[in-house]
C-alpha cells in the first residue's frame, strides 16, 4: 500500500482540492492519504470532511502549528504503507505517477527511494530536470524534491530545526544510512514528470529572499553533516560528468551554477564550456573579486571551438580571461598551442583517468577499430581493402565501440590530438596507429600516401601476429593519468603566488 | 568447374600495399573459368600471406613461391611456364583489372586466330586509385612507335596477353631490362621482331596504376636502341 503524508498550511482551497483529487484518481488504488493540518483551518478542513465521506482512502488529523517538517513526522506516526510519500498541498500528480514508480522498483528492488523532476504550473518557467544519482554529488547540492517515495524502512524523522533545504538535508541522511536513490527520466524541460506544482507563494517559506540566506541554509545544513570546507569549488555545465570526475578526485565542491557563491572558496575550477557558458563565467569571476583564485581547465575541443569564432568574439573572451582568470590549465600541447594563439597561456596538465582496475588481456578475436575524419577516409579504407584476412571495424557515428572488443585502433583525424577515450584505450593496454605524436599513439606520417599504408600494414600483422597487452603504454599512462597526480599538480597550483 | 579458358599470371615482389585490390580484380573476372598464378618472388613483407589467404578462398588461384628474390622477369617466366591454358594474360601486382578483361580478351582471341599477342586501352590511377586519366587503344604501328624518341612506347603491356605457344620463341628479359623495369616493352619488341601478329582490342582493358619513381631514363634508351639496332 502507498501512503500520502500531506502537510497542509495556508494553501487555497483550489490548491488542496486539485491537489487531493489528483492523488485519489491514481491508476493505483492501493493508497491512503493522511492530510496533516498544520494548525486550524476550518475552510480546508470542511473540504477534508467531504473528502472523507467520498473516499475512505483520504482522511485527515489537525495538529497545533508547528512547520511543515513537524507535520510530516506526525502524519508518518499515523501511516501503514510500505511506500511513503511526503507530499506537499500545491503538487499535483500525473495519474500514473504511482504506477511509474512501481514498475521501477520492480526492475530495482534494492532502491531506497526514486525520484524525478518536476514541471511548474506555468509553463513559462522551465521545468526541473534532475539528474542521475551519485551519492557524491547528492551531498553536494539537491536534485532529489520532497515529493519523491520512499520505501518505509529508510524513512526517518524530518528536521523540524532547519528553516530550508530540509529535503536535501532529509535525503542525505537517508544515504548516509545506506540508501540508494533511483533517477527516473523525465525528458528534456521535464516534459513528462510525474508532478507539476505551484510556484511557491511571497510568503512561503521556501521562498529565498537574498544569496546570504541561501548561504546560511546551504552552511548549516553542511555543519550539520560535518561537511569539510573545501579548498576548490567545481563548476561547469557544458562538461558536467568531466567536471564532477575533476571535483571528486581533487575533493571539491560541485555547484551547477555557483554564480551566488562568494569567496569561501581558495579556488574555483571552470571545467570546460561553450562560448555563453565563458561569457557568464567570466561575469561571474569579475564579480566574485579577487579573494579567491579562478582558474580554468579547458578540455581542448572548447578552444579551439573559441578560435573558430568571429575575430571581436574572439577578442572580447580572451581578454575577459586574462583580466579575471588567473590560472589556465588544458590536457594536451595541441589545446595549449591553440590557446596561446589566442594570447591564453595555458598550463598542461593532462586529463584524470577514471579510477578502477586496467585490463590484462586483449579480446580472442583480433579487431581494429578504424576511424579517421573525411579527408583521410580514403587513407584509411585502402589499408583495410589491402588487409583482406583482417577484421576491422569502421567507426560510425551513434553507435557504441566498447574497446574492450579491439585490439588495436587505427586513427587518422586532423587535428592531430588523442582525446581523453582514446587515451583511456592506450591506459589499458590497447595498440594504437594514428597521425598523432604522442606517447604511445603509433605516429606515422599520413602525408605520404603509400609509404603510410605500408608502415601500418606492418605494423598490424605484426600485433596480430604476438597478441599482447601494450604494457608500456600503460604503464606510462598509469602514472601520467593519476588521479593523484592529478590532486598533486592542481593543489600546487593553489600554492602557488 | 569446367575447363580454364585462360591464366593470370601475376609476379609480385613486395607489393602488399596493393596486391589484395589486384587480387579481388581478378577474383571477380565476370568470365569464371580461368586460373590464376601468383608468383610470390622472394617477398619479405606480406606478399606470400595475402597470396595464400587469396588461394585458401578460391581455387581457381595458385601460389609459387619462391625462397629468393629472382627479379620480375625470370619470376614472370616461372608462372608462365606454369600455366595450364593457351592463353596468358599478365597482369601487374598494382593495376586493377577491368571486370570484362578476361572474356573481352579470349573472345578477341577466339574470332581472330591468327592473332599472336594483344592488348587495349587503360586508364591510369595514382596511389590513391583515383583515376588520372584515359587512354584509348592505338593501333600497333611499330614504324611510328620508332618515331617516338623518347619512349619509343608501343602498348600498355598490363592489357598484354598472349598465347602461350609464342613462349618457346619469346620471354621476359632476365638482367638490366628486368631490372629497369623495361623487360615487358623488350617483349613486345621481341615478339614483333620474331614475325609474331600483334593485333589490339578496342576496349579500356585495365587501371594501370603510375607512381613516379626514379629511374635511369639514360640507361633504358640505350638498352630500348640497342634492341632496335638504331644507333646510340
Amino acid at each position: 500500500m502507498i501512503s500520502f503524508i500531506v502537510p497542509v498550511y495556508k494553501k487555497t482551497v483550489d490548491q488542496f482540492t486539485r491537489t487531493i483529487n489528483s492523488l485519489l484518481d491514481q491508476t493505483k488504488k492501493d493508497l491512503e492519504i493522511i492530510a496533516v493540518f498544520d494548525g486550524d483551518d476550518q475552510v480546508l478542513e470542511s473540504h477534508a470532511e467531504s473528502f472523507a465521506k467520498k473516499d475512505m482512502r483520504f482522511r485527515h488529523i489537525v495538529i497545533d502549528h508547528g512547520g511543515a517538517c513537524k507535520a510530516r513526522n506526525e502524519g508518518f506516526k499515523e501511516s501503514k504503507g510500505d511506500i511513503i510519500y511526503f507530499w506537499d498541498a500545491d503538487c499535483y500528480a500525473a495519474p500514473m505517477m504511482v504506477e511509474t514508480a512501481l514498475k521501477y522498483w520492480e526492475d530495482d528492488k534494492d532502491a531506497a527511494f526514486m525520484y524525478s523532476g518536476y514541471k511548474w504550473t506555468d509553463p513559462r518557467n522551465p521545468g526541473f530536470e534532475s539528474e542521475e544519482f551519485d551519492s557524491w554529488t547528492i551531498g553536494k547540492y539537491n536534485y532529489v524534491s520532497t515529493m519523491s517515495p520512499i520505501k518505509r524502512e529508510y524513512v526517518i524523522d524530518w528536521d523540524e530545526s532547519l528553516s530550508g533545504l530540509q529535503d536535501w538535508d532529509y535525503f542525505r541522511r537517508i544515504v548516509e544510512n545506506g540508501g540508494r536513490g533511483v533517477y527516473m527520466p523525465c525528458g528534456q524541460n521535464a516534459v513528462s514528470a510525474p508532478f507539476e506544482t505551484d510556484m511557491p507563494g511571497h510568503n512561503d517559506i521556501s521562498m529565498v529572499k537574498s544569496r546570504e540566506e541561501t548561504m546560511k541554509r546551504i552552511q548549516t545544513v553542511r555543519e550539520k553533516h560535518g561537511d569539510r570546507q573545501s579548498d576548490w569549488l567545481v563548476y561547469g555545465q557544458v562538461m558536467k560528468p568531466d567536471a564532477i570526475n575533476i571535483a571528486k578526485i581533487i575533493e571539491g565542491d560541485y555547484f551547477n551554477q555557483p554564480f551566488w557563491i562568494t569567496n569561501n572558496y581558495k579556488a574555483c575550477l571552470l571545467v570546460g564550456f561553450n562560448a555563453m557558458e565563458l561569457e557568464q563565467a567570466i561575469a561571474f569571476a569579475a564579480y566574485a573579486g579577487k579573494e579567491s583564485k579562478k582558474v580554468i581547465y579547458w578540455m581542448g575541443l572548447d578552444a579551439e571551438m573559441m578560435a573558430q569564432g568571429p575575430y571581436t568574439e574572439v577578442k572580447k573572451l580572451s581578454a575577459g580571461v586574462n583580466k579575471h582568470f588567473q590560472v589556465n590549465l588544458c590536457p594536451d600541447v595541441n589545446a595549449k598551442n591553440a590557446l596561446e594563439e589566442m594570447g591564453i597561456k595555458a598550463d598542461v596538465v593532462p586529463f584524470p583517468r577514471a579510477e578502477g582496475p586496467v585490463m590484462d588481456t586483449l579480446p580472442e578475436k583480433f579487431k581494429v577499430l578504424a576511424f579517421s575524419d573525411e579527408e583521410n577516409g580514403r587513407l584509411i579504407d585502402s589499408v583495410i581493402k589491402a588487409m583482406p584476412d583482417v577484421d576491422f571495424d569502421k567507426w560510425q557515428k551513434g553507435k557504441a565501440y566498447p574497446f574492450k572488443d579491439y585490439s588495436m585502433i587505427l586513427r587518422l583525424s586532423k587535428d592531430g590530438r588523442l582525446f581523453s577515450p582514446e587515451r583511456t584505450m592506450l591506459l589499458h593496454g590497447r595498440h594504437m596507429i594514428s597521425n598523432v605524436q604522442e606517447p604511445f599513439a603509433g605516429y606515422i606520417d599520413p602525408s605520404d600516401f603509400t609509404n603510410f599504408k605500408n608502415k601500418a600494414i606492418d605494423r598490424i600483422y605484426e600485433v596480430m601476429g604476438n597478441p599482447q597487452i601494450n604494457k608500456e603504454a600503460q604503464d606510462y599512462y598509469l602514472d601520467h593519468l593519476s588521479p593523484q597526480k592529478f590532486k598533486e599538480r592542481l593543489n600546487s597550483v593553489l600554492e602557488a603566488k | 568447374m569446367a575447363k580454364a579458358k585462360a591464366s593470370f599470371v601475376v609476379a609480385c615482389h613486395n607489393g602488399q600495399a596493393y596486391l589484395a585490390e589486384t587480387l579481388d580484380s581478378l577474383v571477380n573476372q565476370n568470365l569464371r573459368q580461368i586460373e590464376i598464378v601468383l608468383v610470390d618472388d622472394g617477398s619479405t613483407d606480406n606478399t606470400r600471406r595475402i597470396m595464400n589467404y587469396y588461394a585458401k578462398m578460391d581455387k581457381r588461384i595458385r601460389v609459387i613461391a619462391l625462397d629468393k628474390n629472382v627479379g620480375r622477369s625470370e619470376a614472370r617466366n616461372i608462372g608462365v611456364r606454369d600455366a595450364k591454358t593457351d592463353l596468358i594474360l599478365i597482369s601487374d601486382a598494382d593495376d586493377i583489372n577491368n571486370w570484362n578483361r578476361a572474356k573481352k580478351t579470349v573472345k578477341f582471341m577466339k574470332d581472330n586466330p591468327d592473332v599472336d599477342l594483344t592488348y587495349g586501352g587503360f586508364w591510369v590511377i595514382d596511389e590513391k586509385s583515383v583515376t588520372q586519366g584515359e587512354s584509348a587503344m592505338h593501333e600497333f604501328d611499330w614504324e611510328k612507335s620508332l618515331k617516338d624518341k623518347n619512349h619509343f612506347f608501343a602498348i600498355c603491356h598490363s592489357t598484354m596477353a598472349f598465347r602461350k605457344k609464342m613462349f618457346d620463341k619469346v620471354q621476359y628479359t632476365d638482367g638490366e631490362p628486368s631490372e629497369l623495369g623495361i623487360d615487358d616493352w623488350f617483349f613486345q619488341a621481341h615478339a614483333h621482331q620474331r614475325g609474331f601478329k600483334i593485333k589490339g582490342m578496342d576496349a579500356p582493358l585495365v587501371y594501370y596504376r603510375y607512381v613516379e619513381k626514379p629511374r635511369n631514363e639514360k640507361r633504358i634508351l640505350e638498352l630500348k636502341k640497342e634492341c632496335l639496332g638504331l644507333p646510340n
